[in-house]
């Protein structure tokens, strides 16, 4: 059991919980804090494909950690998990924006009150 | 009856997602074809070889500390995301002030109830909010150096204005924000238009680079990031007060 298969196995059981709850939960806030475990499971799954074995921090810091270059992890993942990151918050906002205006039509945040096509009429 | 049900199709997901998930596990760990993820790739067989050595463009580029090297950020992280991936960030920019958009148009128009806040809060907010806007300062403009940069950066000033509306102060008011948002979005693309008058391509790194290492080194990579970091922390400050928008009604409970 090496390293990478400790970050794998965490992070492919994170992205399956999140698709158990979205798969079993009614509520739709639930269902979002679902989708946001399936983000983090992508994102350390990312993460874990610029893994390299006792790698040091994509960082200089002084000028003796320049003859380690060639051991340094892939600093791309990295770079795109902050862009995805940065991405997951903004999406999530939205995300509440639309369960905000869904409770105000539904009267309530079950996925099933969507399924009877009367809509309760506020105005 | 409808609760067996329940508890029947739980089983069933769980059982179906047990079995993609080895599936997947197994894919992940080998798939006897291509590049296999638990060999020992070095990173010298990947495209990050040419980030971290820093030849992209300039083949001869040395990379040592306190030389010049085509890029200059110590942090490679940084350098990879705010000069050769450059595009991606902005449009990253662009994509969240979109999401953010969106919120406040999806919105509903309503009064919210808003808890008042503790006195203990109220009272201690401004020492709280001198240190979260110090440290995100210090997150962007040392993003090149340490870790840190501009998205951080703008999360954390965005978190200490909403500290503030937490406490129940609006300590900025949201045309600021517009303005600041609009302000720094218009910097970052006619910075961009810059380096394609100057040098020949959009988001060109035109400035002297300096040495590694140094607080003002890195070319354009700081302006870029205190600009993106203005801007996160401007859309994102709007999401909270567009939340708070509307809590004329208190709830003294």
């Amino acid at each position: 059991m090496t390293m990478l298969n400790i970050f794998l196995l965490s992070s492919t059981s994170l992205i399956f919980i999140g698709l158990y709850g979205v798969l079993t939960r009614k509520n739709l806030v639930k269902i979002l804090l679902s989708l946001n475990i399936i983000e983090t499971g992508i994102n350390l799954l990312l993460v874990a494909f610029g893994y390299v074995k006792d790698g040091e921090v994509a960082i200089l810091r002084s000028s003796d950690s320049i003859k380690h270059i060639a051991n340094m992890v892939d600093p791309v993942p990295q770079a795109l998990v902050l862009t995805s990151i940065v991405i997951g918050l903004g999406t999530t906002a939205f995300a509440l924006g639309l369960i905000i205006r869904y409770y105000k039509t539904h009267g309530t945040l079950s996925i099933d009150a969507s399924d009877e096509e009367e809509v309760m009429q506020n105005e | 009856m409808k609760k067996d049900k329940t508890i029947l199709m739980n089983i069933l997901a769980i059982a179906f997602l047990a079995l993609l998930a080895y599936f997947i596990y197994t894919v992940t760990i080998s798939n006897d074809i291509g590049i296999n993820l638990m060999d020992d790739n070095v990173v010298a067989d990947r495209v990050a070889d040419r980030y971290l050595n820093k030849n992209v463009l300039d083949e001869n580029s040395i990379y040592e500390w306190g030389g010049k090297a085509e890029d200059s950020a110590a942090n490679i992280v940084t350098a990879v995301l705010a000069d050769y991936r450059l595009f991606d960030t902005a449009l990253e920019v662009i994509v969240l002030f979109v999401t953010v958009m969106g919120f406040g148009l999806v919105l509903p128009d309503e009064k919210r109830k808003i808890k008042e806040s503790t006195q203990l809060l109220y009272n201690w907010l401004p020492i709280l909010m001198t240190f979260m806007l110090l440290v995100g300062g210090y997150m962007f403009i040392n993003g090149h150096l340490s870790p840190g940069g501009g998205f951080p950066a703008g999360a954390i000033i965005s978190t200490a204005i909403l500290v503030g509306v937490l406490a129940g102060r609006q300590t900025v008011s949201s045309h600021t924000l517009k303005v600041i948002e609009a302000v720094a979005g218009i910097s970052i693309f006619s910075l961009a238009t810059m380096g394609f008058i100057l040098k020949g391509s959009f988001f060109v790194n035109f400035l002297e680079g300096g040495n590694i290492g140094d607080m003002f080194s890195a070319g354009l990579i700081p302006i870029f990031y205190t600009l993106i970091a203005f801007k996160v922390s401007a859309e994102l400050s709007g999401v909270y007060l567009e939340f708070y928008k509307g809590g004329e009604e208190h709830d003294h409970a």
